[in-house]
């Protein structure tokens, strides 16, 4: 069995390997370093597009499962051609768009991701900072700036041509240089 | 400014970006642990898995034995049916010759006793 120290030190592609291929024991730390190193993020993708933190906890939890049940048994494993993130991201966001889509049908609401408030830890409105940008543009800018992702990996996660990607990505910044609110940021 | 250039954003503005992200602190103890005995209960009993190999590779490995084992070159040659004692016939007493030598397996000296048998029968 190997040590959790050990385990910590793999790459996500050896983890995942490990939860093919390893023993009992193994696989199961190697599955639970997957977690604590991607839970933070799977929850924050939730709450980007408009969970609660309840939901954003079942989305976490569904995610999770969704990868684990990838493994054997009863799963065939999975080999990573990019980042686990490109993988959880699509799931993480679809499980959260159905789960808002429902809530709304019962209550009757319609949950919209670009009425979200949030602030910058001062009181500051930075919501208000991107208020004009559609979904889409706000998603590329999340995925290439905070999230880190490269144009390949953004196209993999949306399931979108590189080239939109740019474009997207592109007006997107265009945008920000020429709102009233974010241009002063470009000086 | 090239197209690379233009689609920067400047560092104080992905900080504010980046502030649009909420805490994440609902993540208690309790959650981490469901996961875990999941984990746990899906890979219970689970041993070591070997990888087989690729399809391709097994089947020529496979090809390739047969084909040693038909042609194989280190083989001891069978027997001869011949004169081993030099009597001027292969009779029974040249079985006798080989098995006294020591150096031909059971199998074989049985095998050309069986063919000094035919061959007696059809003269």
């Amino acid at each position: 069995m190997l040590a959790y120290s050990t385990v910590n030190n793999l790459s996500d592609n050896e983890l995942v390997a490990l939860c093919n291929d390893g023993d009992a024991a193994d696989a199961q730390r190697a599955f639970e370093t997957l977690y604590a190193r991607h839970k933070d993020y799977v929850v924050r993708i939730a709450l980007r597009f408009g969970a609660d933190h309840a939901g954003a906890l079942d989305v976490l939890q569904e995610t999770f499962l969704y990868l684990l049940r990838k493994f054997p048994p009863p799963g065939d494993g999975i080999t990573l051609s990019a980042k686990l993130t490109t993988l959880l991201y699509p799931v993480a966001k679809n499980l959260t768009l159905t789960q808002t889509a429902k809530a709304s049908r019962y209550s009757g609401d319609d949950i919209d991701p670009d009425s979200l408030e949030a602030n910058d830890g001062n009181g500051n409105d930075v919501e208000g900072l991107f208020a004009g940008l559609t979904a889409e543009r706000r998603e590329v800018l999340m995925l290439r700036f905070v999230d880190g992702l490269s144009l390949e990996e953004i196209a993999t996660v949306l399931d979108i041509p590189k080239g939109t990607v740019k474009s997207r990505l592109h007006s997107s910044v265009q945008q920000l240089r020429n709102s009233p609110k974010t241009k002063d940021f470009f000086d | 400014m090239g197209m690379d250039e233009e689609n920067t954003l400047p560092e104080s503005l992905v900080e504010k970006l980046r502030a649009t992200d909420q805490d994440t602190s609902m993540i208690t103890a309790r959650v981490d642990r469901e996961i875990s005995e999941t984990a746990a209960a899906q890979f219970k009993g689970r041993v070591r898995r070997r990888r087989s190999l690729p399809v391709w590779l097994a089947t020529a490995a496979s090809v390739l034995l047969a084909v040693f084992l038909v042609t194989n070159p280190f083989q001891d040659p069978l027997p001869t049916f011949s004169d081993h004692d030099g009597s001027g016939a292969v009779d029974i007493a040249d079985v006798m010759a080989l098995a006294r030598r020591g150096d031909t397996a059971q199998a074989d000296l049985d095998a050309f006793a069986l063919q000094i048998v035919a061959l007696g029968d059809s003269e």
